[in-house]
């Protein structure tokens, strides 16, 4: 009997040679592709006058740049509409499927890829953005790179990586109401550490992630890479092959009932090796909220800001910056804080059942005065099903900004940006300091559910609360 | 091909664990569709007020001006896949980083640029960065031959994966072509990958 995980054995499906760098080429299944990343790598390209390797496998979106609250071209931002016509041209001389802005199909890259069921288990993916991670939920390797790789995938369709170490993730026990998947995500990062991931690749088993659904398994593994970990996967079962099941780019009929084979073959044995184990009770997880500057600084919202002379001393130096920076002191409470601004969307949670949590606390309520609020569909599909049902009139009621697709406020280089100092809470990945587009703004991260109580509340509230 | 086996020049200590590169590189810059301009923008936030004035930083401190190393602590260059921060920190003028670690992606892009990323235990990064403190105009010198940092009497161990350090002094670090000419095996070895053989496989 082998006993080999996922990991092992689609990394040798994809081997092609080991390199003289101590690396392996390895074969990318799919390559995605956005519009920030990738401008220079298709300028190399053409210095070279190559054609691409493998143009069929790769697919491009645009979701970074564009507003989400107007869809006329030429864009007024100027360096928005070269960047984005600079990926239209690209595709189109190279022979790559876009999905453009036009398109039914497009969205944020990790949002469309599974949406499409381009996205399926067993591949190796790539794309030039570090929350690629999230395709893992399928039982795939994927990871984000920079734009001198993603040259050398249009080059070649491989990519030179040294095999990473496989740390389990067991999660156990049930999730309290009020409690989701991005709460799971945000307390590994907290007890693993910003870097604990790394050199890792993470698959997150046990009971709780069989129960979870696909959107909730992709949340998990988008954050992976906040805890430093650039692949986070689970074992394709019963439920991913239903989700891929009659998408567009999917195998069909008897082809499909061949995948699921091939699937089932590529999953870690049950007496697999791995090079560390970590369990996670999460029945005891709370609703979680960052008060720092990475994700891994979090509590759950019932917990004080930790005493920096509690923390150990090697992260009391952060510690204490991130809090200057924050505004906030050690020792004190979460709850109660004031926030200018309410951000659902991203890749990390801009998904449907995300709106549908967001809208079910929302529904009959009004967001606090002053408060900013912005819901951000992650795809055109996801706005037109939220839209079908109704879901949108929910959020306008509330008093919700509704937008059309896009990146957004996670990373704020289109038109939605923080001002100032205002602190935001959001359901997005990383409170990095000035990463919602204001230098100074803070950022809180939190579930869906948590960001509408916030909304309605004005300050950081418990859903849970809301529940009782 | 180039071949990096010394790196010898004066040096910027940049202290602070987790600096991710969404500092090192504002992500409002990732809408040029050019690296050209990047060295401009590398930790603008954090060296320039919103009026355009100088904060206090290293990489503004005339003390370290024409530096080529940059000593930094743990996981350094985290979060974003952006090579825009590497190209930013490559254009600056620096061509080699020692630190207590590095982030996995952020790395494989400085090695894709040439660039070493050389990891020495935290008493030596505090050692090293006092010293060019004190010395900001003493060269510090990373052999990759030798495995060690030298600067003023002493001399450290780093750790660099050992091929990944042999290709570097060999110049075989950047295997874009090398890849391309394996592309009669990649044809080959793609016959067996079930998903783009229908799954007949």
């Amino acid at each position: 009997m082998s006993k080999h995980t996922l990991f092992d054995k689609v990394w040798d499906i994809h081997t092609i040679k080991e390199l003289p760098t101590g690396q392996t080429q390895l074969f990318v299944g799919v390559n995605y592709l956005h519009e920030i990343t990738t401008p220079q790598a298709f300028a190399m390209m053409r210095e070279r006058n190559w054609k691409l390797a493998f143009p069929q496998r790769n697919f491009a979106t645009i979701d970074h740049v564009n507003p989400t609250n107007e869809r006329m071209r030429p864009f007024k931002d100027t360096t928005a509409e070269t960047i984005i016509s600079a990926l239209e041209k690209n595709a189109k001389d190279f022979g790559i499927t876009i999905f453009g802005l036009e398109s039914e199909n497009n969205g944020i890259v990790h949002v469309i890829g599974p949406e499409l069921g381009i996205t399926q288990p067993g591949m190796i993916i790539t794309c030039g953005d570090s929350h690629t991670s999230t395709h893992g939920a399928f039982g795939s390797l994927a990871f984000g790179i920079g734009t001198s790789q993603i040259f050398d995938v249009l080059a070649t369709q491989c990519i030179a990586m040294k095999k990473l170490k496989v740390r389990k993730i067991e999660i156990y026990g049930k999730l309290a109401k009020g409690v989701y998947a991005k709460d799971i995500a945000l307390a590994t990062i907290r007890k693993l550490g910003a870097n604990g991931g790394n050199g890792y690749a993470y698959e997150y088993a046990g009971e709780t992630i069989s129960q979870m659904n696909m959107e909730e398994r992709m949340t998990l593994c988008n954050m992976s890479i906040e805890g430093g970990a650039i692949i986070g996967y689970v074992n394709p079962d019963e439920k991913t092959f239903e989700y891929i099941k009659g998408r567009k780019y999917a195998p069909k009929e008897k082809k499909f009932e061949r995948a699921i084979k091939y699937w089932k073959s590529i999953c870690s044995d049950s007496n697999a090796k791995y090079d560390d184990i970590v369990k996670i009770d999460c029945a005891i997880i709370e609703p979680t909220i960052t008060w720092g500057t990475n994700p891994s600084q979090c509590i759950g919202i019932s917990e004080n800001i930790p005493e920096l002379k509690k923390l150990p001393e090697n992260m009391r130096a952060d510690a204490k910056d991130a809090l200057e920076y924050m505004g906030l002191r050690s020792g004190m409470k979460m709850k109660r804080m004031k926030i200018d601004v309410a951000f659902i969307g991203s890749c990390t949670n801009g998904r449907i059942s995300d709106l549908r949590e967001a809208a079910s606390i929302l529904k009959g309520r009004k967001i606090a005065n002053g408060v900013r609020a912005l819901a951000v569909p992650g795809s055109y599909k996801i706005k037109m099903q939220a839209e079908k049902e109704d879901l949108d009139k929910i959020f306008i009621s509330a008093g919700f900004e509704w937008r059309d697709q896009g990146c957004s406020m996670c990373l704020a280089i289109n038109p939605d940006k923080l001002k100032e100092r205002q602190i935001c809470a959001s359901s997005s990945n990383r409170n990095f300091k000035g990463r919602q587009g204001s230098p100074i703004g803070r950022t809180i991260l939190m579930s869906p559910a948590m960001v509408a109580i916030a909304a309605i509340k004005g300050e950081l509230s418990d859903v849970r609360d809301f529940y009782d | 091909m180039i071949e990096i086996k010394t790196i010898i020049g004066t040096a910027i200590p940049l202290t602070g664990d987790n600096i991710n590169t969404d500092r090192i590189m504002p992500a409002r810059y990732l809408k040029e569709i050019t690296f050209n301009d990047m060295d401009k923008y590398v930790f603008f936030d954090e060296r320039f007020d919103k009026n355009g004035k100088e904060k206090k930083h290293q990489f503004n401190d005339k003390k370290f001006a024409g530096a080529n190393i940059l000593i930094v602590n743990k996981n350094f260059g985290c979060g974003s896949s952006r090579e825009h921060a590497v190209q930013g920190i490559k254009r600056f003028g620096i061509n080699a980083i020692i630190g207590e670690s590095f982030s996995h992606i952020f790395a494989e892009n400085c090695t894709k640029l040439g660039i070493p990323c050389v990891i020495v235990n935290a008493n030596s990064v505090a050692k090293l960065m006092k010293f060019v403190q004190d010395n900001s105009q003493i060269k510090v010198n990373i052999s990759l031959e030798t495995k060690k940092i030298s600067f003023g009497n002493e001399r450290v161990d780093f750790e660099i994966p050992d091929a990944m350090r042999l290709s570097f002094i060999n110049g075989t670090w950047n295997i874009t072509e090398l890849m391309r000419t394996n592309v009669d095996i990649v044809k080959e070895k793609i016959k067996s990958i079930s998903y783009l053989n229908g799954f007949v496989r």
